[in-house]
């Protein structure tokens, strides 16, 4: 199996329980669930953003076991600690169980995945609820919740507005009281960024400060827009925009645009330095 | 007046070979080749090449066969992208086809595979940034202002200036030349400038032989 990032560990719940395991109530660390059933492509898109795979390297990674951690450290004042959850039934039935304290305290921000082409929708929602109410709101109600419908390229262009809206809204509704955000993403395309990128810009402490500083920036220098990205993720961080444009998705086309291009620069082993 | 033909030969779908398959049929082929012309007494020397369509060699030959096809303007923007290259301090200066991606001139014979390819990616990362950011009634990505930086952190930079007709510069450079910037966007310019009187004389001249 390929590495990933930073420290990727194995971590069996028994020892998270007796290590009495990662405080993440700290402000600097922010814990992130990634859940979702086996094969929606959880583990597909944490490689992709945060470790350098391209889309087609992702075929060679096998089943999460249990659980798995990373720490991300994002803009030096922040770490991720990632926990990707493995979604093979047997996992999931002890993460609504005897590990359902250790997983669900201190979350800052739950992603589930829903692979758009499951053969068993029922059971996707079955399991998502069983997040919401036995988890999150126990535990965690202040979560950020994030409902991905993965793995669009798969349907018909025509189809993927209405197919996502009828999720959405069914999702909306299970989750009630809670407020969630869903989008619809695939590793093909830009999607992926735009998803993920929406949710780190949440979770950094200071954006308001970064988009000041920004729109002073872009001010000065008299710029049509100016993006504040993050290196190693390519993440859209901040933006200031000055001119109008027509397109709004523009951000995540030149996140995937840069990152396929450093990649490439890495192949010939140069990286590539962000001024 | 068949000596005025270009010859090529492509070894093609080389993909499939190994490196010492490719060598022995590089070898066999221009052995047997050559033999036959010259009983023929043809007196062609075609150039042979190994190209695939899974890599970047299909667009290196194709580059080597348009550069046969301009062998008096070859030399000249030779003798011009060398006298822009040595007052900047550059490292390789190359000049490409947008569209095709393939150089038209570059400051040395050869070019290596690597250097190529970074250059290819370069290309297309302009292409498709500058695709977002275009006016959408403009008909082309780029203009006479196009100019892109990318630092590498091995202390190198790659530039791009668009110069006239569908022709991109590419110039890797070490990241101390940045220092004079100015001075590489004046010699630039001026490269523009040779650029342009060259081939509109070459407009002007009667050329029938020419494809």
């Amino acid at each position: 199996a390929l590495d990933l990032l930073n420290v990727n560990k194995l971590i069996e719940v028994r020892k998270m329980k007796r290590r009495g395991y990662h405080n993440s109530s700290r402000s600097a660390h922010k814990k992130v669930l990634l859940m979702g059933r086996s094969e929606a492509g959880k583990t597909s898109m944490r490689s992709i953003i945060f470790a350098n795979y391209i889309a087609r390297d992702t075929r060679r990674l096998g089943a999460t076991m249990d659980v798995e951690q990373s720490n991300v450290r994002f803009l030096n004042n922040l770490v991720l600690n990632l926990w990707d959850c493995g979604g093979q039934d047997a996992f999931m039935e002890t993460f609504f169980t005897s590990q359902r304290d250790v997983l669900f305290s201190n979350v800052a921000v739950l992603i589930f995945v829903f692979d758009v082409q499951s053969s068993d929708v029922q059971k996707d929602i079955d399991k998502y609820q069983s997040c919401i109410e036995t988890g999150i709101m126990k535990y965690s109600p202040d979560a950020m919740i994030f409902c991905l419908v993965h793995k669009m390229d798969l349907i018909p262009k025509a189809q993927r507005d209405m197919l996502f809206q009828r999720r959405k809204e069914e999702l909306e509704h299970l989750s009630k009281p809670l407020k969630i955000s869903c989008y619809a993403t695939s590793i093909w395309d830009e999607t992926l960024y735009n998803a993920w990128s929406k949710i780190m810009s949440l979770l950094i402490p200071n954006v308001g400060q970064l988009k000041d500083k920004l729109q002073k920036f872009a001010d000065h220098i008299n710029a049509d827009e100016v993006l504040l990205f993050e290196k190693a993720t390519f993440l859209v961080v901040a933006h200031h925009m000055r001119r109008e444009h027509s397109d709004p998705h523009r951000f995540e086309k030149i996140s995937n645009i840069i990152k396929q291009f450093k990649l490439s620069c890495n192949k010939m082993q140069k990286l590539l330095q962000i001024y | 007046m068949l000596q005025n033909i270009v010859v090529s030969v492509f070894i093609h779908k080389v993909d499939g070979l190994s490196e010492d398959q490719r060598a022995d049929a590089l070898r066999d082929i221009n052995f047997r080749v050559t033999e036959e012309l010259s009983e023929a007494e043809i007196g062609i020397i075609p150039k042979i090449q190994l190209t695939s369509v899974y890599d970047y060699s299909i667009f290196e030959a194709l580059s080597i066969v348009g550069q046969k096809l301009i062998p008096e303007l070859l030399s000249t923007f030779e003798w011009l992208l060398n006298a822009l290259k040595n007052p900047c301090g550059m490292d390789r200066v190359m000049l490409f086809d947008v569209a095709t991606k393939c150089y038209i001139a570059t400051d040395t014979e050869t070019v290596p595979t690597n250097i190529y390819e970074m250059c290819c990616d370069m290309l297309d990362l302009v292409a498709d940034v500058s695709n977002i950011y275009t006016n959408p009634e403009a008909v082309y990505y780029y203009d006479s202002k196009s100019f892109s930086l990318v630092h590498l952190d091995n202390g190198t930079v790659i530039l791009t200036k668009y110069i006239c007709n569908n022709l991109i510069l590419v110039c890797l450079l070490p990241e101390s030349c940045l220092n004079d910037l100015g001075l590489i966007e004046h010699n630039i310019g001026k490269f523009s400038q040779g650029m342009d009187d060259v081939l509109t004389a070459n407009n002007k001249r009667k050329a029938p032989n020419y494809l």
